[in-house]
């Protein structure tokens, strides 16, 4: 694919993005031993951006000949002319970047798995469920290999390709629990192909038991109360709470719209014990979930600190918000599949790890919640996040007690995290991570674990 | 090259050529005109082509699939080989079919090209006349677009559908700000298979701007109580795709939802009546027909209360057992009722009226928690403030079955269909700011 772009090398309009892209899926579901899903997709084409009269015009086809190549171009210019009719007042040039040009394969040097394997992988993990645990009323698999192919041409000179995959298997046990439903479920996997993720299916099978006896806690569990409570948040716990908490509202469209985040810049918003950064590659310790080396403008991406140590940094730019806020592009533009425009994601989001020790943060709280597992979340401009919690414990008297049910759990972050009064040592990344903000993006996340104050929606 | 309409009868017969007994193959073209804007101004015009050819095949009761977004020959073989290939690698599964032939169809709706001036002039006069009218208003990722959908559908036993759908979209995401203050974001999705004229006098827009605006000063609860809840259009849609995936097919088969053996039953109060329609002017982003070709009829869901259909597609009609009821997505109607939306709040004595709802997905039990955006509180009557931190919990089963009223009111031109106002009682709401409202 990156060949492809030879031709346009040099010959891009003025304020013009070429961008190739194929999204390659493969996935497997598998409910109660029928396979319910066995499917490859593969979906791509070519789109080119151009900017004119501060607007942009945006053009994508699922073809990459030379003819669609040559028509995208043109067909962008035309979208952008239109705003000749109809000025926006906004800047037309943006600041000059630095052109990059590379090559990120990561399926370079890897084996490529074939079908057979990986679904007689599932088979033997579903096969293992429904001997040991048939109890369960559901048991579910999923496999999910989504890699992102992109090539991409600026007219300003960067020129990149990169392949990012990231491989997931999510298992999900239900069982009744006198008229009730208990649900729960783990992912395993994460950054790469099924041969860097997954070897024999046995060595997972003690994190099947381990989720079957969570499950059964569940059960027997109880539901939250409803109120503000000091909770530790598991390192599991702590990639969501960056990405909702904070990170939405420090993308800069979102601050430029009006997001609190607009009213604190280089004040303090959370205690000193918070650090939260946004890094591109995979992150300084190479391991988060994905991997972004330059983003869908062209952008080398730079890893920046949103907060340090307490105090709201940065923001998360493309070349247009940067302009506005008159500082540099940071890498954060992207776009989901060859036909949606780049907008600004978040990448790699987390939070630094401190110096406690996960017990003896349980061992302080008297009365409260150590929330483990999470599920889907959102934010909020206002910076009123909230994400669900599929599992935990109470917390009385600084020893854990009974299992919770579901609950959701949430807190306006400026305030919550100045009620961070300890972080812990560990460094966990979410293995998933899949956010959705007009388009769907693969992201990572990750953190320590957090004592905080913050509020539980439960029973009354 | 393939002409579109070609495309279908060449997939099923090279499937049948490589070995597949059964086949069947959808392919969808979709074309997109949308004009986007931001607090600023106009920002993008994006347009594009997508392609998706998807193509199951059955050898041997074994399943395989694909998706490209390739019609050429080559690519259709490639595609084929590798879905046939992996047929080989899964158990065998008796409900495996394709549905059988009856008559072709064609289904048209709305406009084939976009009405280009009115997009633009649309959303133009929108920006300009929104500083005016709603001053404290900020706009994010608004966008006023034309879609144009056209799927070709066949399968091996002979079927052959098409439908050619246009319709226009305005997605508008916003909040309101004063100085610091500032509220939770708002969303809203009007379809229409028509230009949508000022989009200011959209009444899910009107109602959703002014609500924001008033909301510029919001108050938690005084104190956490159990009491009534008013679900908007929009939260009402929102839990409504619960109670609908509840009674799939899917669930049914995973038996992981408490209506497994309620069909027939009452599971709700009297007041609610759901129904399922096709495609239409009224419910432009309705299916005519499913996934396996079965065509869309209108559903009585619930009536009165009463459970009168699972929805459950070809696929589980056969894994189950069961009549087939419906193999796509309908456009959902939630009946309107007898009460003004005014006689709704007049008739709480502490409560709720939820204009969005975000938390954690309901789980099987139907148990949900989170917290009430672009709300207010009620109390004996009368709306005091709007909300802020505020909790809600409870569980969806109860909740319907505990309908104190439904509107007269009733919004549509929404993404999902049609949704009243519903009020309910029941749900336990807190808030950590709240006097007494720690750790009850």
């Amino acid at each position: 694919m990156y060949h492809l772009l030879n031709p346009y090398e040099n010959l891009l309009p003025q304020n013009t993005d070429l961008r190739l892209q194929k999204n390659h899926t493969h996935s497997i579901t598998i409910v109660n031993g029928n396979v319910m899903a066995n499917a490859h997709s593969e979906q791509g084409g070519v789109s080119a951006r151009v900017r004119r009269f501060g607007a942009y015009g945006f053009n994508a086809v699922p073809d990459f000949s030379e003819t669609a190549i040559k028509s995208v171009i043109s067909q962008a210019e035309e979208n952008a002319n239109q705003f000749e009719q109809f000025p926006t007042g906004l800047t037309q040039q943006l600041p000059s970047v630095e052109p990059v040009q590379g090559i990120w394969d990561y399926r370079e040097g890897k084996v490529i798995i074939e079908d057979s394997r990986i679904i007689q992988f599932m088979l033997t993990l579903d096969k293992y469920i429904a001997d040991k645990y048939p109890d369960l009323i559901k048991r579910a698999l999923n496999y999910n290999s989504m890699s992102l192919e992109k090539a991409l041409l600026t007219s300003f000179g960067t020129k990149v390709f990169q392949y990012i995959p990231r491989t997931l298997i999510v298992i999900e046990l239900a069982v009744k629990h006198q008229e009730d439903f208990v649900n729960l479920y783990n992912v395993a996997g994460g950054f790469g192909l099924f041969v860097d993720n997954f070897d024999q299916p046995e060595a997972h099978f003690e994190m099947i038991d381990k989720l079957y006896l969570q499950l059964q806690e569940k059960a027997k569990g109880v539901y939250c109360r409803g109120g503000e409570f000091e909770v530790i948040l598991d390192s599991e716990l702590a990639g969501i709470l960056a990405h909702e908490a904070i990170g939405h509202t420090t993308e800069a469209d979102l601050v430029i719209m009006g997001s609190v985040s607009a009213d604190f810049m280089h004040q303090k918003v959370a205690s000193d014990l918070i650090t939260l950064k946004d890094h591109g590659q995979r992150s300084s310790d190479g391991k988060s979930s994905t991997a972004v080396h330059v983003d869908d403008e062209g952008v080398k991406c730079r890893d920046i600190t949103i907060i340090d140590r307490g105090v709201l940094n940065n923001y998360m730019h493309d070349r247009e918000s940067a302009q506005y806020y008159n500082t540099l592009p940071t890498g954060n533009s992207r776009a989901w599949s060859f036909s949606d425009e780049p907008i600004i994601r978040m990448r790699s989001t987390f939070i630094e790890p401190g110096t406690s020790k996960l017990e003896e943060m349980i061992s302080q709280v008297d009365d409260g919640y150590y929330f483990c597992k999470p599920s889907n979340g959102q934010a909020d401009s206002t910076s009123e996040f909230m994400f669900g919690v599929i599992f935990g414990y109470e917390i009385k008297g600084g020893k854990l007690g009974s299992a919770i049910r579901d609950t959701t759990i949430s807190g306006v972050a400026f305030d919550m995290l100045k009620t961070v009064s300890a972080v812990s040592d560990d460094m966990v990344w979410t293995k998933g991570g899949l956010c959705g903000k007009k388009q769907p993006m693969i992201v990572g996340m990750g953190g320590p674990a957090i004592r905080c104050r913050i509020n539980v929606g439960g029973r009354l | 090259m393939l002409d579109k309409s070609e495309i279908i009868d060449y997939t099923i017969q090279q499937a049948s050529a490589l070995g597949a007994d059964m086949c069947q193959a959808r392919l969808v073209y979709n074309n997109k005109y949308e004009l986007n804007a931001d607090n600023r101004a106009l920002t993008l015009l994006r347009t594009y082509d997508t392609v998706n050819l998807n193509v199951t095949v059955i050898k041997n009761k074994r399943k395989g699939s694909l998706t490209i977004g390739k019609t050429d020959r080559e690519s259709i073989n490639e595609g084929l080989k590798t879905a046939i290939a992996n047929t080989e690698h899964v158990p065998e599964d008796s409900a495996l079919d394709v549905m059988p032939k009856r008559e072709a169809e064609h289904y048209t709706n709305g406009d084939s090209i976009p009405d280009r001036e009115a997009i633009f002039s649309e959303l133009q006069v929108f920006v300009k006349d929104l500083r005016q009218e709603y001053p404290r208003i900020r706009l994010s990722t608004t966008n006023n677009s034309f879609s144009r959908e056209q799927l070709w559908f066949g399968n091996s036993n002979g079927l052959r559908l098409t439908s050619d759908n246009g319709m226009y979209l305005f997605i508008l995401t916003f909040m309101a700000k004063e100085n610091l203050k500032a509220t939770s974001f708002n969303f809203s999705v009007t379809i229409n298979p028509k230009p949508l004229g000022r989009l200011l006098n959209l009444e899910q827009v009107q109602r959703n701007l002014y609500n924001s605006e008033r909301s510029i000063d919001p108050k938690p609860i005084p104190e956490s109580f159990t009491g009534d809840l008013i679900f908007s259009p929009e939260s009402c849609e929102d839990f409504m795709e619960t109670i609908l995936n509840s009674i799939s097919g899917n669930a049914l088969f995973s038996k992981n939802t408490p209506y497994l053996d309620k069909l027939g039953e009452v599971i709700a109060s009297p007041e609610l009546t759901i129904v399922g329609h096709p495609a239409s002017d009224e419910f432009p982003a309705a299916d005519h027909f499913g996934a396996y070709g079965a065509k869309i009829e209108k559903l009585p869901i619930i009536t009165k209360g009463r459970l009168d259909n699972h929805l459950i597609s070809y696929y589980f009609s056969k894994k189950l057992n069961k009549p087939l009821t419906c193999d796509g997505s309908p456009g959902i109607e939630v009946k309107p009722g007898h009460l003004s939306l005014e006689e709704l709040i007049s008739n709480v004595e502490r409560g709720v009226l939820l204009g969005r709802f975000s938390g954690g997905n309901p789980n099987a039990n139907l148990d949900f928690s989170g917290i009430a955006k672009n709300s207010f509180y009620i109390e004996k009557g009368k709306i005091k403030n709007a909300l802020t931190e505020t909790m809600i919990a409870g569980n969806i089963q109860s909740l319907i079955k505990s309908i104190k009223g439904i509107s007269i009111e009733q919004t549509g031109q929404m993404s999902s269909g049609k949704f009243p106002f519903i009020a309910c009682t029941g749900v336990d709401i807190s808030s950590g700011r709240s006097s007494a409202g720690a750790n009850i």
